[in-house]
């Protein structure tokens, strides 16, 4: 199970793609290439998720998912610490939910 | 050749035990063709919407055989919530070229009482991205709610102001026959409903319901007011929240600029508003980036009387929110109602004498975006 946080970047522009794309979202280049994102990104939103969509995560509820924006300047969703706020400095790893790596954001600490 | 909305029909929206989606599209197209006074055999194109719960790879032929149409032209669109407005704007435009002369516009659907609410959560889960987002346990209304957190965030305004939304939509709702929900609500009732994601809450959501609406659209402008279809827009910038980079930027501006340009208009003239409403989010975010209110500010004049009768009216019939939603016609009774409120037909609903109606729809997370203007003339 791969732990890595991966993106793609254009090779041609230099955009950082949020989510997975064919052609580069900044100026349609098809040179895309993946690297490894540090972890490191600050909380663009979040919600407290009460109501589960399916069985899988009823039993984690209540739990909380976010956006990210991450320094290498994609946006990524990911499960977080349910006290992180918008604007608070997070470090995402993948932690293994039911059988997936699922992102996980938590407050950066002190280096 | 002008477009015009000939005739109106709908089902009402709720429980319809024993319904079927195509039996819902006859009943309500058979309104419809009632409503504009022809026979069926008039309509050279049909265009109909999709189904979640009769999945078909060709809907139109099958509501074509089962209702005894020969269409010249048909087709099934599907662009989420926003699949009644695209069909309406395809319908004028297939006028507009002589393709067509009169479209039966129809889509309908059993979506409370044909499946689970958990089926519906399910179908829902497919605007959200399968490898970066639905595998984190969220699907429709935790996608709204991370877009109302940040909004609360960026725009100042309270949980308590958009709940002024979900009471404006079920005040509307009480005054109409065919309306889902029609119980009055207080903001306090809002506050206090079941946390789905927060800053969501149950009364913040749209039900499931029943339903069905069709219109024929046509270059016949028939006996009646004649309501013409003067611009029609359309934006797509995304599926995906996650892709979604500025909440006050979601397509909607596009749509409604490019609608208001067709048909020659400043939105000063608009004097009816139909938008979308699956969450009491999603009007705020769209009555605000399409300029009819400031940021932040859409809750609070609600509240203050804004857009209710003697205002600049909204959702008269209560929306998604309290009409109900059946899925593509869930935003087609938004039109129904524009179409009626022009007429003067709107009977208790009646909102004054307008002339020119603003209808918004979108689609997955405010991913898909179509604008119509409506014009009463003569």
């Amino acid at each position: 199970m791969s732990r890595a946080i991966t993106f793609e970047r254009c090779d041609r522009c230099g955009a950082a793609q949020t989510l997975r794309r064919l052609a580069c979202q900044a100026c349609g280049s098809t040179a895309l290439s993946s690297h490894t994102a540090s972890g490191g990104g600050t909380i663009y939103t979040i919600t407290i998720v009460h109501r589960a969509p399916d069985d899988g995560f009823r039993a984690l509820a209540p739990y909380a998912v976010a956006l990210s924006d991450m320094d290498e300047g994609f946006r990524l969703m990911g499960l977080a610490d349910t006290a992180l706020a918008i604007g608070d400095r997070v470090f995402a790893r993948r932690a293994p939910v039911g059988g997936r790596a699922i992102v996980h954001f938590a407050r950066e600490q002190e280096q | 050749m002008t477009p015009h909305v000939l005739g109106v029909g709908n089902t009402r929206f709720g429980r319809i035990d024993g319904s079927d989606p195509i039996g819902l599209m006859a009943q309500a197209a058979e309104a419809a063709l009632t409503d504009a006074r022809i026979d069926r055999g008039a309509v050279d194109g049909l265009l109909c919407g999709y189904a979640t719960t009769l999945p078909h790879l060709m809907l139109a032929n099958l509501f074509a055989e089962r209702f005894s149409l020969t269409p010249a032209y048909a087709a099934s669109l599907a662009l989420g919530g926003a699949t009644g407005a695209a069909m309406v704007m395809m319908a004028c435009d297939l006028v507009r070229a002589g393709r067509c002369r009169t479209i039966l516009v129809v889509a309908g659907e059993n979506r409370l009482t044909g499946q689970t609410r958990d089926q519906s959560i399910a179908a829902l889960a497919q605007v959200g991205d399968a490898e970066q987002e639905a595998g984190n346990g969220a699907s429709v209304p935790a996608f709204y709610a991370l877009l109302a957190a940040r909004y609360l965030h960026e725009s100042g305004a309270r949980e308590e102001e958009l709940a002024e939304l979900a009471v404006l939509m079920r005040r509307h709702a009480e005054a109409h026959p065919d309306a889902h929900l029609r119980q009055p609500i207080a903001v306090a009732d809002v506050m206090a409903s079941k946390p789905i994601a927060t800053p969501l809450k149950l009364l913040d959501c749209c039900p499931i319901s029943d339903g069905a609406v069709a219109f024929i659209v046509s270059a016949d402008c028939g006996n009646g007011p004649r309501i013409a279809l003067a611009g029609a827009g359309q934006a797509h910038r995304h599926q995906h929240v996650s892709a979604l980079a500025d909440i006050r930027r979601t397509g909607a501006g596009e749509a409604a600029a490019a609608a208001f340009a067709e048909a020659r208009i400043d939105r000063s003239k608009i004097d009816h508003l139909a938008v979308y409403d699956s969450f009491s989010i999603t009007l705020a975010m769209l009555i605000e980036e399409m300029g009819f209110a400031p940021l932040g500010r859409s809750g609070t004049l609600a509240r203050d009387g804004a857009f209710g009768i003697g205002g600049l009216p909204l959702n008269m019939h209560g929306g998604l929110m309290s009409f109900g939603h059946s899925g593509v016609a869930g935003g087609m009774a938004h039109i129904a109602e524009a179409v009626r409120q022009l007429r003067g037909d709107a009977g208790p609903r009646q909102a004054g004498s307008p002339a020119c109606a603003f209808v918004h729809a979108d689609g997955g997370i405010l991913s898909a975006h179509v604008s119509l203007v409506l014009e009463r003339r003569g």
